[in-house]
């Protein structure tokens, strides 16, 4: 293994290892803008040069491997180095635009973030503005990203990621020299379904979100880490979010899941949780409509009338429905309710077919065709118990009157609209029993026949887990309060099982984990604390906390 | 330890001394002899600090900060472009902004919310230092009176952009002191300059 | 002197095949391939032959880099770009002896075990294209080239690419960028073209000059060229002269030749009589030389190195008294900032800010620290930067300055206004972005900055 001495830090790495990775493990910082760890190294920029002894030029980091004994001095701590790099830095400014009040990208931007430094900035311009080379600027490049070709700092991160990780090759550079611009063929509007990961890596504002354009500035944003719930990839991602509104998705780099990338459904599936009214009160149905009520009714009713719903000669039949959307927890205590509660229920997680989707990918990169983030952690769980298949079977026992009661906890799914005849198939169910109890998130007509509503909290507003299609466990994060008197589903399960008289499980999210992993035997050995994906090779580094950047992918 | 050049004061002896109506008396007076002089001065006019306002008004700082102005450029659109600088450096947390976009892609953002909460803000000047477009300037009116707190002190932009007393205080507390605007214009200047094609000035 | 490059390229049948071989082409092929490829790579060594591109990198150790992996292909790729300015010499090769530049690339091919070799040419020599595709056409017709070499068991099959105006597609890996279909952007080594260059297999990149020394070595040994030229530059080199000479052209000189000998005999003298005042010896990207300093300077590539310049490509631009030192350099800091392809930043943004400076400087618009300036940006991109472009680009820059200082000190202007830009304006607000329908009309497209000098 060779070894590498970074300003008198020692480090053995595996051969390969370029030096800006190996700086980065021990937490030297390395100014770049072209490198990313998960494109193909281009040494372009000339930010990362270091000075390494017995070189007689100064070496690019980013694209020299590490051999064994090699010294290398970085900018802080060679002086020929940093000035190298400070020459660089004052470059990239000589044309760059004054934008940084129009520009999205403040506050979460590599030149300006560098030029703060005082190891490679805060030199004084020496050109006027009317001197620079001026750019096309707000160009239209489809739906999910602008570009500002002035701002470009001509790294080629999108050009690689459009030609290596995406496949979609819309992006070039034309021109020469500083002319040179970033283009899209005949601007046509970029047709990549991953085209929002431009963004992301863009160091600056040239290749900006029109989803957030506009809306805030970075700064004001809080972190929340979570995972995408948008299929059953389990793509890592961050929640930004600000005055009680999600801002905008971005990912986090997992190099087990989804690398640096998220797929721009997943990226706007935020926007379904707005895209209709969310329930915000228990309902309890009296004479045909829907009535508000508090909690305590609405769960009195709820116990009573489950337990109520008989016919005689026969054990209560209850058909229980948990999405797969929903979390590992709230599943865990769904299956606890209903099987300590009735005798023979009908227990499925299955509204679809996805238990045979839940692999199958829809691209070549990150999309699989099951639109549920766990339902490998439901069958898991084994919910997909009745045997030929949930939801349509459940509705033709209770058109043949078969069953007294139906408990349902749904998730409307968040990339696509759920599939019509699902809808039917659902609100015929409920209109088929006698007394039902509906978990849900939002108003929808499909449970006007529900006996009782409650209220559930979304994806973005509680913890938990969700285990990916491969039996990864990741850990969803709660950025928002579920608004008005929305609970979490744990804690509407965790009630309902009180009344029911089972001991009251702690719902508290390590507590209930830790009954997954004695319940699960694929879990054997995970803790809740560690679930925080760190992945071997985490990027950005621990230590480079000054940006407030810490995870996120696209530096 | 008391200080040996100074006197030594029996406190004994002067309590028996005030006991003393006439001492006391004189005592009293003697205090009282600043405040009658002046007394006698001011009544004949000769040094009186009071200034009868509002009719009498103090001359204040060409730097003075008072209620803000948003400046506008030749053609009277906002200078502002909403980089929220004000916002994030005001210690008070008193002012609101809300961006848009406009058409001309050398501008890209204006401002379309902009709200100072007047009752909130304590008038450091912070906003104006930090915005990079002298595009907000405190004007030099500071009687900002109301009687319905609520309603009336939080301004918009166009109370911040034009009001009478923007043109009757004059500009105030901005980026180059020692110079006229520079990059923008008040309201009553861009319309006298349109019409008459001169440089703009205060 | 003993003519190794020209001594055919006067005949004006040289061109055609027929004529060619009977006065001695692809003898030299026929010598190589009864040697082996190791044993030509040897002879070529020790004929102690350096590249004639600019680099002067020596040949066969050039060549005995090449060792291929099983499975890989080598390639040789003959550098026909010739865009260094002040250089026409690979020109004249090419118009008046095709094809002794065609033996050159078989036996080098034959030498590093090449089955395949292209020659790219520059775009702007559309017309040499036809003389060399007609003399490739003839020499396949002829059986000479494809198939097999000669009558050999080797087989090379010869293409011809051309480029579309680029200097840095005659660097070698913005060469094989280009051929490959790519822009022509160079490439971070390592890894050098030896272990991967044209489609990632063992390449080598020879310049037009010297694959047609080849042939000759071939023929008449490697000790005879061995003792032409000095020790260490040994055999001939072309050179193309121009500028304030009364013959320009290319010449074929002996290594070790005086510069100044050249500059009287062979260039014929300035012109009119006039005194001289400085010479570039290799084309612009090397430093320039006083009139002064080209005293017992002799053309190699020792002396020149000593002398503080470089012999380059033996591109030579005269300079005679009446030239302005200041608008030659605007011309090729122009030249450099046009040329570099924007790959890396060093060179992309400084090479057109020197441009821009030089260009105010002409305008009367310099800033009293301009030059200073010029210098010290000239020390950042040296050194900094992917390929060789961007130093290339700094040394008409540092020698000319330093060189001629006072010249430039004339331009600048005798009353300095240092107060700051917004300062400066009379009337309206600075930006002027609004209100000023003459700036809005242009915002539409890219604007340039200063109109760049020219000569």
């Amino acid at each position: 293994m060779p070894l590498v001495t970074i300003d008198e830090q020692p480090l053995e790495v595996e051969p390969g290892t370029l030096i800006i990775q190996a700086a980065d493990r021990l937490g030297i910082e390395v100014p770049r803008f072209c490198y990313h760890p998960d494109l193909r190294p281009e040494g372009n920029c000339r930010m990362c040069l270091v000075e390494v002894k017995g070189y007689p030029r100064l070496a690019v980091a980013c694209a020299t491997p590490v051999v064994d004994g090699m010294i290398v001095s970085t900018p802080h701590t060679s002086a020929l180095a940093q000035g190298a790099v400070r020459g660089v830095l004052e470059f990239l400014l000589v044309n760059h635009p004054l934008d940084c009040p129009i520009c999205d990208q403040a506050g979460e931007c590599s030149l300006q973030d560098f030029y703060m430094h005082p190891h490679y900035g805060l030199h004084s311009s020496e050109v006027d503005p009317s001197e620079k080379v001026r750019k096309r600027k707000a160009i239209d490049l489809g739906p999910r990203v602008v570009l500002d070709s002035e701002r470009c700092v001509m790294c080629s991160r999108c050009v690689r990621f459009s030609a290596e990780v995406s496949g979609a090759s819309e992006l070039q550079f034309v021109q020469r020299g500083n002319h040179v611009e970033l283009k899209a063929f005949e601007d046509r509007a970029l047709a990549d379904p991953y085209a929002g990961n431009l963004v992301d890596i863009c160091p600056v504002g040239a290749l900006t979100s029109k989803d957030f354009r506009f809306k805030c500035r970075v700064w004001h944003l809080e972190h929340t880490d979570s995972i995408c719930a948008g299929c059953s990839t389990g793509c890592n991602l961050r929640i930004d979010h600000y005055r009680g509104e999600i801002q905008r998705l971005v990912p986090r780099r997992n190099p087990a899941v989804n690398r640096s990338w998220l797929c721009d459904e997943g990226r706007l599936s935020y926007r379904a949780l707005s895209a209709a009214p969310r329930l915000t009160q228990p309902r309890v149905r009296h004479d045909g409509t829907h009535d508000d009520v508090d909690w305590e009714e609405a769960l009195a009713a709820a116990d009573q009338g489950l337990h109520a719903a008989r016919t005689v000669g026969r054990p209560t039949a209850v058909a229980a429905l948990a999405s797969t959307s929903a979390t590992n927890e709230a599943l865990l205590l769904f299956k606890r309710y209903v099987a300590s509660t009735f005798v023979a229920p009908l227990l499925d997680c299955r509204f679809g077919q996805e238990d045979r989707w839940v692999e199958e990918r829809e691209d070549a990169l990150l999309r699989r065709r099951d639109k549920h983030p766990n339902t490998r952690g439901a069958m898991l769980l084994d919910l997909a118990e009745t045997p030929d298949g949930g939801l349509r079977q459940m509705l033709a026992r209770a058109r043949e009157g078969a069953i007294d009661a139906a408990l349902l906890l749904y998730y409307p799914p968040l990339v696509r609209q759920e599939d019509p005849a699902t809808l039917e198939a659902l609100a015929a169910l409920l209109h088929a029993v006698p007394f039902s109890v509906v978990l849900t998130t939002h108003e929808g007509a499909w449970c006007r026949g529900a006996s009782v509503v409650l209220p559930v909290a979304a994806w973005s507003e509680e913890v938990g887990t969700y285990t990916n299609y491969a039996g990864v466990v990741q850990r969803v994060g709660q950025a928002l309060a579920p608004p008005g008197a929305a609970r979490s589903a744990v804690q509407v399960l965790g009630d309902l099982l009180a009344r029911a008289g089972r001991a009251r499980a702690s719902t508290a999210p390590g507590a209930l984990f830790a009954e997954l992993v004695a319940t699960v035997p694929t879990y054997a050995g995970l803790a809740y604390e560690s679930l925080v994906s760190r992945a071997a090779d985490v990027y950005p580094p621990e230590g480079r906390m000054a940006y407030g950047q810490e995870g996120f992918a696209g530096h | 330890m008391a200080r040996r050049d100074l006197p030594v004061v029996n406190v004994t002896a002067v309590a028996e001394d005030a006991e003393n109506p006439v001492t006391e008396a004189g005592g009293t007076l003697a205090g009282l002899e600043v405040t009658l002089r002046r007394m006698v001065r001011s009544l004949r006019g000769k040094d009186n600090v009071t200034i009868q306002y509002p009719e009498q008004r103090k001359p204040y700082s060409r730097r003075f900060r008072g209620v803000h102005v948003l400046t506008q450029r030749a053609d009277g659109s906002l200078k502002c472009v909403a980089c929220y600088l004000c916002e994030t450096a005001c210690p008070a947390e008193c002012i609101t902004i809300e961006a848009a976009e406009v058409p001309d892609n050398g501008i890209e953002k204006v401002a379309s919310r902009y709200e100072i909460d007047l009752s909130r803000c304590i008038f450091c000047g912070f906003c104006v230092d930090a915005c990079p477009e002298e595009a907000l300037i405190m004007s030099r009116e500071y009687d900002l009176t109301t009687d319905d707190r609520d309603g009336q002190m939080a301004y918009g932009i166009a109370r911040l952009t034009e009001r009478p007393e923007i043109d009757a205080y004059g500009a105030g507390y901005r980026p180059h002191m020692q110079y006229p605007l520079v990059e923008s214009y008040l309201p009553t200047q861009r319309r006298q300059e349109s019409a008459a094609e001169t440089g703009p000035g205060t | 002197m003993e003519r190794i490059l020209t001594a055919q390229a006067g005949h004006d049948d040289q061109r055609t095949l027929a004529a060619a071989r009977s006065r001695g082409a692809y003898e030299g092929l026929r010598r190589a391939l009864d040697l082996t490829p190791q044993e030509v790579i040897t002879a070529v060594t020790e004929s102690g032959l350096r590249g004639r591109g600019g680099a002067g990198f020596p040949t066969g150790r050039k060549w005995a880099f090449i060792r291929p992996q099983p499975g890989q292909a080598v390639y040789l790729l003959c550098n026909a770009d010739e865009s260094e300015p002040g250089t026409f010499k690979d020109h004249y090769l090419l118009e008046r002896d095709p094809h002794l530049v065609l033996e050159g690339v078989c036996i080098a091919a034959y030498a590093i075990g090449a089955h395949t070799a292209y020659i790219y040419l520059r775009g702007e020599y559309a017309s040499l294209g036809r003389i060399l595709e007609s003399a490739l056409a003839e020499a396949r017709a002829a059986g000479l080239i494809g198939a097999t070499l000669l009558d050999s068991s080797v087989a090379l099959q010869i293409r011809m690419q051309l480029g579309a105006g680029a200097y840095i597609c005659g660097e070698e890996t913005g060469l094989i960028q280009s051929l490959e279909g790519r822009r022509g952007y160079p490439r971070v080594r390592p890894p050098f073209p030896a272990v991967h260059g044209f489609v990632n297999q063992p390449t080598v990149v020879n310049n037009v000059e010297t694959l047609a020394n080849l042939p000759w070595i071939m023929t008449h040994g490697t000790d005879a060229f061995a003792r032409i030229g000095t020790e260490k530059s040994t055999g001939t080199k072309l050179i193309s002269v121009c500028g304030a000479v009364n013959r320009p052209g290319v010449y074929e000189v002996e290594m070790g030749y005086p510069l100044s000998e050249f500059l009287d005999h062979e260039a014929g003298g300035i012109l009119e009589g006039r005194a001289l005042k400085a010479v570039i010896p290799g084309g612009t990207s090397v430093p320039v030389l006083t009139a002064q300093e080209t005293e017992g300077v002799t053309i190699d590539f020792e002396s020149m190195q000593h002398a503080g310049t470089m012999l380059g490509s033996g591109g030579m631009i005269v300079f005679d008294e009446t030239a302005s030192m200041p608008h030659a350099l605007a011309t090729m800091a122009d030249f450099y900032a046009h040329e570099s392809c924007g790959e890396c930043t060093p060179c992309r943004e400084g090479t057109g800010w020197m441009a821009w400076i030089i260009a105010r400087l002409l305008a009367g618009q310099g800033r009293p620290d301009d030059l200073e300036r010029l210098l010290r940006i000239g020390n950042n991109i040296e050194g900094r930067t992917i390929c060789g472009l961007g130093d290339a680009a700094v040394q008409p820059v540092r020698s000319i300055i330093t060189k001629f200082r006072p010249e430039f000190e004339a331009l600048l202007p005798a009353v300095i206004d240092s107060r700051p830009d917004w300062q400066r304006h009379e009337h309206g607000p600075r930006t002027a972005r609004h209100g000023d329908p003459a700036r809005e009309a242009t915002l539409s497209e890219p604007v340039t900055g200063p109109p760049t000098a020219r000569l």
